[in-house]
C-alpha cells in the first residue's frame, strides 16, 4: 500500500494501518531527528510525539506534498520543540552519531562520519534528506521552511566542506 | 552567476534524480562539454553513496518506542503492572480508547518474546 493509502486509512482511526505506517517512518524520523539533535532520548520523543501527532491530524494531509515530506515537516517541528524545552532547561548531552561499527573499523568510514558530524546542522539535514532520504531540494524547502535558494546553497557549501574533509 | 556555478546547485539533485526534466537536461547539456562540472559530480555521486552508507549505519527507533505510541494514541494507560524478572514475566496492561470498551490484555514475556494470553479485544497491531 502507498504510504497516502496508508494515511487515509489511519484518518479513518485504522489501527492496523498506523501500525504499518509506523514501521515505515520510524526509524526514518528517528535518524533524522538524531542528525538534528544528536541525543537518542530526545530522537525518541520526536518519533513518539510526530506518529501521535500524524494519529491525530492524519485527516489534514491535503496530498499537496508527499508523505515523506509531510511527516519530516511534523518530526522538524517536533525536534525544534523539544530543543527549545531542553535548552530552557538543562544542558542535553550530545552523543556519536552512530553506533561503533562491531566490524573492524574503517579508516574511511570514520572519516565520512567525522566529516558529517562537524557540519553544521543546517547543512547535515540537507544532507540526510537530499543523501538519505532522495528528496528534491523543493520538497526540502518545504520541510525547513526556507527558499529553495537557500537548500541549494547549504548543499553547495556542505559539498565543498565534505569533499575539503574527505580528500 | 556564471553556468558553471548555476549547474553546481543543481548537481546533488541531478545525483539523486529529482530535478525535473527541464533542469536535468539543462544540466546534462552542460555536462557534455563542461569536464570540470563532470568531475564536481563524480565527486558528488561518491558523496552519496558514501553518505548514504553512513546513515543507513545509525541506530534504529527502540522497540519501545512503539509501545509508547499505542499507548497515549489509543487512551490513557492506567495500570501498568510488570511482574517477573529479566527473563521471564507476566504484565498486566488496561487502557481506555478514545471510543468502545476498555482494553484488557495480559502478556507473558517469555526470553523476550511476547506471548498473548488474553485479549478481550480482537484486531488492532501488536
Ligand atoms: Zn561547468
Amino acid at each position: 500500500m502507498e504510504s497516502c493509502d496508508l494515511l487515509d486509512h489511519v484518518a479513518r482511526n485504522d489501527e492496523r494501518a498506523f501500525g504499518r505506517l509506523y514501521e515505515r517512518f520510524a526509524d526514518r524520523i528517528f535518524r533524522y531527528a538524531l542528525t538534528l539533535l544528536r541525543n537518542r532520548h530526545l530522537a525518541e520523543e520526536v518519533v513518539q510525539e510526530t506518529m501521535i501527532a500524524i494519529w491525530k491530524n492524519a485527516e489534514s494531509f491535503g496530498g499537496r506534498s508527499q508523505v515523506s515530506t509531510w511527516i519530516f515537516g511534523i518530526a522538524r517541528n517536533q525536534a525544534y520543540t523539544l530543543l527549545r524545552r531542553e535548552v530552557a532547561g538543562e544542558r542535553r548531552s550530545v552523543e556519536k552519531l552512530f553506533l561503533p561499527d562491531p566490524a573492524e573499523e574503517v579508516e574511511r568510514e570514520e572519516q565520512v562520519r567525522a566529516a558529517m558530524s562537524a557540519l553544521p546542522v543546517g547543512q547535515r539535514e540537507v544532507v540526510f534528506l537530499a543523501f538519505y532520504e532522495g528528496l528534491s531540494y523543493g520538497e526540502i524547502a518545504r520541510i525547513l521552511a526556507v527558499p529553495e535558494g537557500t537548500v541549494k546553497s547549504r548543499m553547495y557549501h556542505a559539498k565543498q566542506k565534505l569533499a575539503g574533509a574527505l580528500t | 552567476m556564471t553556468d558553471c556555478a548555476k549547474i553546481r546547485e543543481l548537481l546533488s539533485w541531478y545525483a539523486n534524480k529529482t530535478l525535473s526534466r527541464g533542469e536535468a537536461q539543462a544540466v546534462a547539456q552542460h555536462l557534455a562539454s563542461c569536464s570540470a562540472c563532470r568531475d564536481e559530480l563524480a565527486q558528488i555521486v561518491q558523496l552519496m553513496w558514501e553518505f548514504n552508507a553512513t546513515f543507513a549505519q545509525m541506530p534504529s527507533a527502540p522497540k519501545k518506542t512503539w509501545d509508547k505510541v499505542i499507548a497515549s494514541t489509543r487512551g490513557i494507560a492506567i495500570t501498568q503492572l510488570d511482574v517477573g524478572s529479566f527473563l521471564l514475566g507476566i504484565s498486566l496492561g488496561l487502557s481506555v480508547p478514545r471510543t468502545g470498551l476498555p482494553r484488557v490484555r495480559s502478556d507473558l514475556r517469555f526470553f523476550g518474546q511476547k506471548i498473548k494470553l488474553f485479549d478481550n479485544q480482537k484486531g488492532g497491531t501488536q
